[in-house]
């Protein structure tokens, strides 16, 4: 779902708002990986990652 | 220079500002809030309750909710989803900018809804359910679309609300009501609106009810002719 989302804000988000989202998405990413290392679930379990 | 949401939120606000008002009705009087707000882009719908200041930044199409959202909680605000199936809910919650996701509104009512089977996948990911235009399809999206944000083992309480207002249909549909005491303030009444597991810290909310939600292929009967879509 990170990856589609990154992928529609290139195509809808401002220009200058750009580099900012594609810094939140990288935070989201991190935060996505060490939630699911605490459930012990692999990200393709979820689908999309 | 446009404000930052930290500047903005801790810049002193003069009395004339507050972010509440007293109104009365029908021989009541309540407090109500002023500056709560609402956005509805592309990137999902997204209620701000408990707004201390109006939300300066200015309403743009191409700005994602996370710059709104930001300040909103910076602001010791509420925030609630639309649904799980918003394009940015997942980012968000991830975040920690979201307190509450619907599962219940009144695009999805069962008595009488209104079709969304487009919004099933919105970011186009492979492998995601389409539902059907039906009542329990529409439910099955809200409610499977936040146990996948539960699945990523988020802490998000689920919502109920009034998505798209009050619509001609009998009182008791359609809208969420929350039941306080006569005197309520507005802390307490936002503090009942929010079930456990908001993350939300004990200084907004003093008190916490449970919230209960059951999907079932029984629904309770109701008037045919409401029983429909918008």
């Amino acid at each position: 779902m990170l990856d589609q989302l990154e992928r529609f804000a290139k195509r809808q988000a401002a220009v200058e708002r750009q580099h900012d989202f594609a810094t939140e998405i990288n935070r989201a990413r991190a935060m996505l990986k060490r939630r699911l290392a605490e459930l012990h679930v692999q990200a393709p379990a979820i689908g999309g990652e | 220079m446009e404000p930052t949401p930290t500047s903005v939120a801790t810049a002193p606000l003069a009395a004339r500002y507050s972010p509440t008002r007293r109104r009365s009705f029908a021989g009541r009087e309540i407090v109500t809030s002023i500056y709560d707000a609402e956005l509805e882009h592309d990137w999902g719908a997204v209620y701000l309750q408990h707004m201390q200041h109006p939300l300066l930044l200015p309403s743009q199409k191409d700005r994602p909710n996370v710059d709104y959202l930001k300040y909103a909680v910076a602001e010791g605000a509420i925030v609630h989803y639309q649904g799980g199936w918003s394009r940015e809910v997942g980012l968000d919650a991830l975040l920690g900018l979201v307190h509450t996701v619907n599962v219940c509104n009144n695009n999805f009512h069962m008595h009488r809804f209104q079709p969304r089977k487009r919004y099933s996948n919105l970011l186009e990911v492979e492998g995601f359910p389409i539902y059907p235009d039906t009542e329990l399809g529409m439910m099955q999206m809200n409610t499977e679309t936040y146990y996948r944000l539960l699945n990523w083992g988020l802490r998000l309480a689920a919502g109920a609300g009034s998505a798209t207002g009050v619509k001609q249909v009998p009182v008791g549909y359609n809208r969420a009501y929350v039941q306080v005491d006569r005197a309520a303030t507005l802390r307490q009444f936002n503090s009942m609106t929010i079930p456990p597991g908001s993350g939300l810290p004990d200084s907004v909310l003093p008190t916490r009810v449970q919230s209960i939600f059951r999907l079932t292929e029984d629904p309770p009967a109701c008037p045919d002719r409401w029983k429909r879509a918008y």
